[in-house]
């Protein structure tokens, strides 16, 4: 196992490295200098903006620096916000897309697990399309628009949970902002509506498929309780799929969404992800890109370790090896 | 679902009516030409039409970015000239940066650009387009144009100036390196209670200096983003600089008309000649207790011209003697530079060129005065926190999480305390306007601006839609160094083609107004604020298609495309 972890270890380091060169490379072949901006700027002060920024010296003397500078853990300072570290962007940014995205993710999976069970064993009754429907439209909605409709409907106008609960009328969630639980309700659901809608589907049909095998024949032909033979022997065979898949979800979800944080007002690391490109912030630019392997990577590993807990096949082939 | 499938139906409807529309538009078009054609028989067979004309013109570009605000308003201008000119435009769409880089390489051939004012004064639209500056992207070059400029820069009389300016403007307009288009209006709605905001076109568009609400000292606003810069010196945005504005102090302030008014300097004195200009401060204190001193704007002006520090805005103190020399390496030392601390009151400043508007210069943001010793304290770090600052102006800064909200506190040290009327400012930072709208209607926001195609919804909510002139003159630019461009009348046969108020209220929806010359209707001309645009007059039609035929023909014939 410790021969195993290692060998991964040098791989990924090796990964990183590749993805920090290439993403070096490209980045600078983009037109544009952090400070492009709408207005023209006198050449004689863009050369001193250029001597600032380091961007006079050749390309490979900036790629040595960078990556001296990295391996000191250093991101260097953000290049449009000009007087912030890369890290501490990333310290500010990541708690709060994790805390959203870990609040949309348990409502996603939750959810969406249920749904999905719930389908799969009411296969072509009206449950079943139920799921479907809600499963499709989570799929197909773009998220600015369930955003913008939710925040219209319980910010704007005040609420119609108050009315269907018959709980105190007029709670109206605030519009946007990030100020407490409150402010966190409407951008988990609109954060987690579309994972929800995947892992419906995917739990359906899984679970359609599972259901469909001898084994579980078997323990009908057994005589074991449905209830037994769904939460024993069904569910858990039929979870492995979503399990692969949530490496890289929690890798993406807890690292923001530019649309939602940008509908909701949130002050996470999605937006950077859009705006560090387009204001060709190439400090911020690799220092994101670097963070998300790093999570990615992290998180796929945690999945193939979790992966012999949840099916015993798996660790036997590995012990094999 | 129905009504999903009945929209589509309507849209569907609609396309089509559209398209029968632009048939019937392009039939009556190609009538006009054959009239033509008659006419031109009976004067000379041989003489060639002018569609068989305008067909020798190659395809001409038209360079935007594809952001969706570019994207409508460069179809909106191909559809006019292909209506009003019988020319097809080809749209080149490319990312922002590329096609800023294109424009600096002189690859294009029509771009739709803006400018908005550095200063209160016609000076900072006119000196883009002498000889060889450096935006001048155009590369338009004319002698007359540049001397009258120079003259300019050189009179302290202002309606010497003014005269030469004026005089340039038709020279401008005669050759059309730039084609105008209309000048930028902005709407918010408020909240009735909110009075006397200062909306500007010059620096931060919002100034709250004046401001009350009724029945609370505590106003909420949107910033729209997180203030990307801080530190007075380095900063190049209107974000950053309304922030600033509160916070610091020049040695002026601009009063609610955008004239200067005494703030760190209670008098200054100007030399006969226009040139030597002596500013007397007050006693006012940095908010660590330090006194604000005539040093702290010495040391503050030398660091943003200095060429290490590499400030994006030095340019607006090249009026100083020797400063542009200095910013560019021309020299080295800094003691060169006309301004001196006299004593710790007293701060005198030289300039090398007669600049009568330079006491509103110095309430801008690059001019603001700057602590040495704090400064060193924190270096690098100044203005990226709360506590890596220190103030001078009406309000400071409380809290600030970054990227999310901004709370400013009045500043009890503050001089004149107690003409400020707000205790509090809350900023918060959405960056989406319609996110912004909904916080202003459920009472999150105290003021917002609007999107045209948000206007209506206000108004049917009842508030009372108000607009401001951010300053800005938008008009498209030729690159007349192009083998096409480079002909005038091809240059003002598409510019003349265009119908502004048609673009103003069908594809802007605002209060913009349309431009027929160059430099905006606020800008002051011989007879204070906001004449120089009356005194010039319209120089040229908007929407004058039988003109712009005439000189597209003239154009080709001149180019010689016609053989």
């Amino acid at each position: 196992m410790t021969r195993y972890i290692l060998k991964r270890l040098g791989y990924s380091l090796i990964t990183l490295w590749v993805i920090v060169t290439l993403t070096f490379i490209l980045m600078h072949l983009l037109p544009g200098k952090p400070f492009t901006g709408a207005k023209p700027i006198p050449p004689a002060i863009e050369e001193n903006l250029n001597r600032r920024y380091g961007l006079d010296q050749p390309l490979y003397i900036q790629y040595g620096k960078y990556i001296g500078n990295l391996l000191k853990g250093d991101l260097g300072m953000s290049m449009f916000q000009q007087n912030r570290s890369v890290n501490s962007i990333i310290a500010e940014g990541f708690p709060v897309s994790a805390s959203l995205g870990i609040r949309a993710l348990i409502f996603a999976l939750t959810a969406g697990l249920l749904l999905g069970v719930i389908a799969s064993i009411n296969h072509g009754k009206t449950w079943d399309y139920f799921t479907m429907f809600v499963a499709v439209l989570g799929v197909s909605v773009p998220s600015f628009i369930i955003g913008g409709i939710i925040q219209y409907i319980f910010g704007v106008k005040g609420g119609i949970i108050p009315y269907i609960f018959g709980v105190k009328p007029f709670i109206k969630l605030p519009v946007a902002g990030w100020d407490g639980f409150k402010y966190t309700i409407m951008p988990s659901f609109a954060l987690g509506l579309g994972t929800l809608a995947v892992m419906a589907r995917m739990m359906r049909t899984s679970m359609l498929d599972v259901l469909n095998q001898d084994y579980i024949k078997t323990a009908k032909a057994k005589g074991l309780p449905r209830k037994t033979i769904i939460w024993r022997h069904a569910i858990r065979n039929a979870i492995l799929p979503v399990v692969t898949i949530l490496g890289p979800l929690v890798a993406s979800i807890t690292t923001g969404t530019f649309v939602v944080e940008n509908i909701f007002g949130i002050p996470g690391l999605g937006k950077h992800f859009v705006n560090s490109v387009n204001q060709n912030d190439y400090t911020l630019i690799m220092g994101l890109t670097l963070f998300y392997a790093i999570l990615l990577i992290g998180m796929n590993f945690i999945v193939d370790i979790a992966y012999g807990f949840v099916d015993p096949r798996i660790r036997l082939i590995r012990e094999k090896e | 679902m129905k009504r999903t499938i009945k929209t589509l139906a309507l849209a569907l409807a609609a396309i089509m009516l559209l398209s029968v529309l632009l048939v019937g538009c392009s039939d009556t078009e190609s009538q006009n030409p054959d009239q033509q054609q008659d006419n031109a028989v009976d004067d000379s067979a041989s003489e060639p039409t002018y569609e068989e004309l305008v067909a020798k013109l190659p395809t001409l570009k038209f360079l935007v970015d594809d952001s969706d605000v570019a994207q409508r308003d460069a179809q909106a201008f191909q559809e006019m000239w292909k209506r009003n000119l019988g020319i097809n435009v080809e749209i080149e769409s490319t990312t922002f940066q590329n096609r800023r880089e294109r424009m600096q390489s002189r690859d294009y051939q029509i771009v739709y650009a803006g400018w908005g004012p550095d200063y209160n004064d016609p000076m900072t639209f006119m000196d883009l387009w002498i000889t060889g500056s450096g935006l001048n992207e155009a590369d338009y070059s004319n002698p007359q144009y540049d001397e009258l400029i120079e003259k300019a820069k050189n009179s302290a009389d202002n309606n010497e100036r003014m005269d030469a300016m004026l005089e340039a403007e038709k020279i401008l307009m005669e050759d059309m390196p730039i084609g105008p288009i209309y000048f930028r209006y902005r709407d918010y709605v408020k909240k009735p209670e909110v009075k006397d905001e200062v909306r500007r076109y010059i620096g931060p568009d919002l100034d709250l200096y004046w401001t009350s609400v009724d029945g609370k000292d505590t106003i909420n606003l949107n910033l729209g983003t997180e203030p990307p810069q801080m530190d007075p010196q380095l900063t190049d945005d209107t974000i950053s600089m309304q922030v600033i504005n509160g916070v610091f102090e020049g040695l002026t302030r601009m009063d609610k008309d955008g004239k200067a008014m005494p703030a760190m300097a209670e008098k200054w004195d100007v030399s006969p000649d226009g040139m030597k200009w002596t500013f007397h401060l007050r006693d006012a204190k940095w908010s660590n207790g330090d006194p604000v001193t005539a040093q702290d704007f010495e040391y503050a002006w030398k660091r943003a011209l200095n060429p290490e520090t590499g400030a994006g805005y030095a340019y607006i103190m090249y009026p100083i003697k020797n400063a542009e020399a200095y910013n560019t390496g021309k020299i080295t030392d800094p003691n060169e530079v006309g301004v001196k601390a006299l004593d710790a009151k007293t701060l005198e400043v030289t300039l090398e060129l007669p600049t009568p508007y330079f006491d509103t210069l110095t309430s801008f943001a690059t001019y603001m005065p700057l602590n040495q010793k704090f400064y060193e304290s924190v270096k690098d770090k100044y203005g990226s926190e709360p506590e890596n600052l220190i103030y001078n102006g009406p309000w400071t800064i409380s809290e600030w999480t970054h990227e999310s909200k901004m709370v400013l506190k009045k500043n009890p040290g503050y001089w004149n305390a107690n003409a400020i009327k707000l205790n509090t400012i809350n900023y918060v930072m959405i960056n989406d306007n319609t996110t912004g709208v909904n916080m202003f209607i459920s009472g999150q926001l105290d003021m917002v601006g609007l999107r045209g195609d948000q206007r209506d919804q206000l108004k049917n909510e009842g508030y009372e839609l108000l607009h401001f002139s951010d300053g800005s003159s938008w008009y498209l630019q030729f690159n007349t160094k192009d083998p096409i461009m480079q002909n005038a009348k091809i240059r003002k046969a598409l510019t003349y083609a265009l119908d502004r108020n048609l673009y103003v209220k069908n594809v802007l929806m605002n209060d913009s107004k349309p431009a027929l010359g160059y430099v905006p209707d606020v800008m002051p001309g011989k007879g204070g604020p906001g004449t120089f645009r009356k005194e010039n007059g319209d120089l040229i039609k908007d929407n004058n298609q039988e003109e712009a035929k005439q000189l597209l023909i003239e154009g080709i014939k001149e180019l010689g495309l016609d053989k």
